[in-house]
């Protein structure tokens, strides 16, 4: 693969990969990328909702998600096209993540008992959809009550699900741009799975 | 029904169908059983809900600055408020300098008003102790420390001085 070290989203270059990368830089979109304004619009919300339900902090969530937009951003023409943006941005988020909590760990509990996500507020923003108002509450309290159990969840096990589920990666780039086999990444997968559906009980 | 199973799925093949790494019986079994389909589309639904409800809560937020702004903002801000502390300082040393000249000019008057000064004198060092009681009440209310309330440390605690010194006449 050409554009990135093997295992991880880091923005480094493979020798040897000229031909191939030049080739890929003509197909990556090159009008999002560099408009940062697009950037923005496009991914800003996306990336927001990820890393405040992998941290349950907004106020870090909101901080991570502006900080990898501008790496991605200043960073654009590292980008080869071998995954899509919107996965190179989420493995930048991610780096920026593991970077806050490096440093300022103690920071990043104090701010998760402050702003700490509720489940229901975000419940509460589910669009109706034409749905009855009973179907209407009883699918408020399925996401309020995923939500919650997603805190049970292990750093990993709710990364890598979020990935998958709200993301909506494949496997292999999950595996990719966490620098995991695809089986370890399939055995987080299973455990939340197993965690989640478990305790939701008949309802998924 | 192609598939040989007679079985439901398990709920790893379950969780494999999710994933999208069922074997090919396992994803036909979960295609054409009712009850095994049921529980991977009740899960699917139960995902767009919840992608759903998190996505509009994360629009709805508003950007908490503008990204191009950001370092222009920065040093607006920075500016201003030394600018603001230099304006502070200036009025601090204008009315210290302007109360010693009028200290100095009163000092050069007859005696006769010197006890009106010992009274100013007085009312002045109780406005002063009535301002520190203020600020030590607000001292004494304020949340906890954050080495306390994390036990960051085993060590001894030194006592904070939480009382500044009133002056004395």
């Amino acid at each position: 693969m050409g554009g990135y070290s093997a295992g991880s989203l880091a923005m480094d270059r493979i020798p040897g990969a000229g031909l191939e990368s030049r080739e890929a830089e003509r197909e990556r979109p090159i009008s999002e990328l560099d408009d940062i304004d697009a950037l923005v619009r496009t991914h800003r919300a996306r990336l927001l909702r990820f890393v405040a339900c992998s941290t349950g902090d907004a106020d870090l969530a909101e901080t991570v998600a502006q900080d990898a937009i501008l790496r991605a951003y200043n960073g654009r023409e590292k980008f080869r096209g071998e995954c899509s943006v919107s996965t190179w941005l989420t493995g930048i988020a991610i780096n920026v993540l593991r970077d806050h909590q490096r440093t300022e760990k103690y920071k990043f509990w104090k701010r998760v008992k402050t702003t700490a996500v509720d489940a229901q507020d975000m419940a509460a923003f589910l669009p109706a959809g034409g749905a009855s108002p009973e179907s209407q509450l009883l699918a408020k309290e399925r996401v309020g009550q995923l939500q919650q159990l997603l805190g049970q969840l292990s750093n990993n096990q709710r990364m890598i699900f979020l990935m998958k589920f709200a993301e909506e990666m494949p496997v292999n780039e999950i595996s990719e741009a966490l620098g995991m086999p695809v089986s370890t990444v399939r055995t987080h997968l299973h455990r939340a799975l197993k965690t989640i559906r478990g305790q939701m009980g008949a309802q998924p | 029904m192609s598939s040989e199973r007679t079985t439901h799925l398990t709920d790893e093949e379950l969780h494999d169908v999710l994933l999208g790494m069922g074997a090919p019986e396992v994803e036909a079994h979960a295609a054409e059983c009712a009850e095994c389909r049921g529980k991977v589309e009740a899960f699917r639904a139960t995902m767009r809900d919840f992608n759903a409800a998190t996505m509009a809560w994360s629009e709805a937020r508003p950007v908490r600055r503008a990204i191009r702004t950001q370092q222009r903002v920065r040093v607006a801000v920075v500016s201003a408020g030394w600018a603001l502390a230099a304006a502070l300082l200036l009025a601090v040393g204008l009315t210290s300098w302007n109360r010693y000249e009028t200290q100095g000019q009163m000092a050069e008057q007859p005696s006769a008003q010197t006890a009106p000064q010992a009274e100013d004198t007085e009312a002045q060092i109780a406005e002063d102790n009535e301002l520190l009681r203020s600020v030590s009440a607000a001292l004494s209310t304020a949340d906890e420390s954050p080495v306390a309330e994390y036990h960051l440390t085993g060590g001894a605690r030194v006592p904070m001085k939480a009382t500044p010194e009133l002056r004395k006449p």
